[in-house]
């Protein structure tokens, strides 16, 4: 048999659901690939119980095992690290749970920390090189202002109190039962230093970090907040979530 | 390409999380380190940082599980072009993967799956070694697998495998005492004829690990060192002299020191203070 062959098949019956006895003609050699079909299954449900540990603690044994079984029929990995494996994990649990939105975006949470964990490294700016940086700008230059986001800057709009869940869990206590939020919140999630963060940002606030993440100036960024916070409130909140966010090390550059 | 890698480089420890801050606090007696290349292969963040702290401290060895050098239909690129990148930061003692495939359909199996011993996949395997110790500029050593099943119509036995792979590329072995002897178990070989197929000069690393056992014995890493296995070892010792030789542990991983002792084991072995031999 040709070595292409040989190995299409030989993956076709390692990922197929269910094992085809026979297929391969003695028992001893069943009774080996039996063994290449166990690790690959432990390998995939033991990568996503530890990137999901919390999930995995939310949801239960059974819950969480019925999820690793759809991810792995549904998105079988294709790419080098098997850390890619939980990629669209979130969208599983959304799938198979769609009456509980907490534990898709516990999900989502979980895995950003991770991938913020090992984003690039990029020097963020402190607030002596802001005030270095733009000691000069006039008005104009203010308006025209953009700023650079650390590359592990994640941003999605959540429904629930998965904070609230979250933080809990991680206490090793009891969660409220989750509920829906008002109105949905920006959660955003980067790394400062060595350590991955997280923090739910306000209504405004979310809509301002959205619009200077595609690319808004200042200027745009303050005449949209005026529709809400009134002229005279605009500017100095503008403000403030600047300085906020350079002390979160969120800012790398100004352009 | 660069030099040949080292004929000899001490005893060594896999670099594993649970002991980042024995190593970085400490002074560990390891000769080397020997890293999961894809588990540093990231853009940045703490685990790059651990690796340039202590490869200040200790020369490191890079052991890789996805090169998939046995893929008939070739490497992926994008995965060499990164593996050169973290071996150019490294610059590591030895640059290691697995006689082995993992990728087959756009699929990877995460788990290092057994070829079968034919002139065709040993010109396929040439060819990827080909490519990849061009493309990395370096000097590669291959490790022999554990495997579960055996594949009928065989031109080569594994060890005369390995042996004409070497003559071919002119890459170079990491003899897996734990692996040969899991094969040979499971696959009714000889461990000492395989050991003497071997082309000593090629022999670099050996790694020295745990299995389960049952009817079928798997290559685990979440035991010791069992007795046959150091047996074996001392009889590759006597066969191969000299080797720069590595305790891997993956599951059940338990303190730093108790790998320090085994590691012990190994020396006293190599020294031919501890006469296991058999």
């Amino acid at each position: 048999m040709k070595l292409e062959v040989l190995q299409s098949a030989f993956m076709k019956a390692l990922i197929a659901p269910q094992a085809v006895r026979g297929a391969h003609g003695d028992d001893r050699f069943e009774e080996g690939f039996a063994i290449y079909r166990h690790a690959y299954r432990a390998r995939l449900a033991g990568a996503l119980r530890e990137t999901y540990e919390q999930v995995w603690t939310w949801i239960g044994d059974d819950r969480f095992d019925a999820a690793i079984a759809a991810h792995t029929r549904d998105c079988p990995p294709s790419g080098w690290t098997l850390d890619d494996f939980g990629h669209g994990f979130a969208e599983t649990l959304a799938r198979a749970y769609p009456d509980d939105p907490e534990t898709a975006e516990l999900a989502w949470l979980e895995w950003e920390l991770q991938r913020a964990f090992i984003a690039p490294d990029v020097s963020a700016l402190n607030h002596e090189d802001f005030a270095h940086r733009t000691t000069a700008f006039d008005d104009h230059r203010w308006q025209e202002l953009r700023l650079a986001f650390t590359p592990s800057l994640r941003t999605r709009a959540i429904r629930t109190n998965v904070v609230h869940v979250w933080n809990c869990l991680k206490r090793h206590e009891a969660p409220h039962e989750p509920i829906t939020l008002a109105a949905p919140k920006t959660l955003a999630v980067w790394r400062k230093q060595f350590q991955s963060q997280f923090r739910l940002l306000e209504d405004a606030e979310g809509a301002a970090l959205a619009q200077m993440q595609e690319g808004a100036c200042f200027g745009e960024v303050c005449v949209m907040l005026e529709q809400g916070l009134g002229e005279e409130g605009a500017a100095p909140a503008a403000g403030a979530y600047l300085a906020a966010w350079i002390a979160e090390g969120l800012i790398t550059d100004l352009r | 390409m660069t030099a040949s890698p080292p004929r000899f480089a001490g005893f060594g420890l896999g670099l594993r999380k649970p002991h980042y801050a024995d190593f970085l606090n400490g002074e560990v007696a390891v000769d080397f380190l020997e890293i999961i290349s894809e588990n540093y292969m990231v853009e940045g963040g703490r685990p790059l940082f651990v690796l340039d702290t202590l490869a200040e401290r200790f020369p490191i060895a890079m052991h890789g599980v996805s090169m998939s050098i046995g893929s008939a239909k070739g490497l992926d690129r994008d995965y060499l072009r990164r593996l050169k990148r973290l071996a150019d930061r490294v610059k590591p003692l030895f640059l290691s993967d697995h006689l082995c495939w993992t990728n087959a359909d756009g699929r990877a199996s995460h788990d290092l799956l057994p070829l079968p011993y034919t002139e065709e996949a040993m010109e396929i395997v040439c060819a990827n070694i080909a490519v990849a110790q061009d493309m990395l500029e370096r000097p590669m050593l291959f490790e022999n697998p554990s495997s579960y099943v055996a594949f009928p119509d065989a031109d080569y036995t594994e060890w005369a495998f390995l042996a004409e792979m070497c003559a071919r590329t002119g890459c170079h072995l990491l003899l897996d005492v734990n692996n040969i002897y899991v094969s040979a178990t499971n696959h009714g070989l000889d461990a000492q004829a395989y050991l003497e197929g071997i082309p000593a000069a090629r022999v670099r690393q050996m790694h020295l690990a745990g299995h389960t056992q049952g009817p079928i014995l798997i290559d685990t890493h979440d035991h010791a060192v069992c007795a046959d296995v150091w047996r074996l070892y001392a009889r590759a010792c006597e066969r191969f002299g000299p080797v720069a030789t590595m305790i891997e542990r993956d599951d059940d991983i338990p303190p730093l020191s108790d790998l320090l002792a085994e590691l012990q084991i190994a020396r006293d072995i190599a020294a031919g203070i501890k006469g296991l031999a058999a």
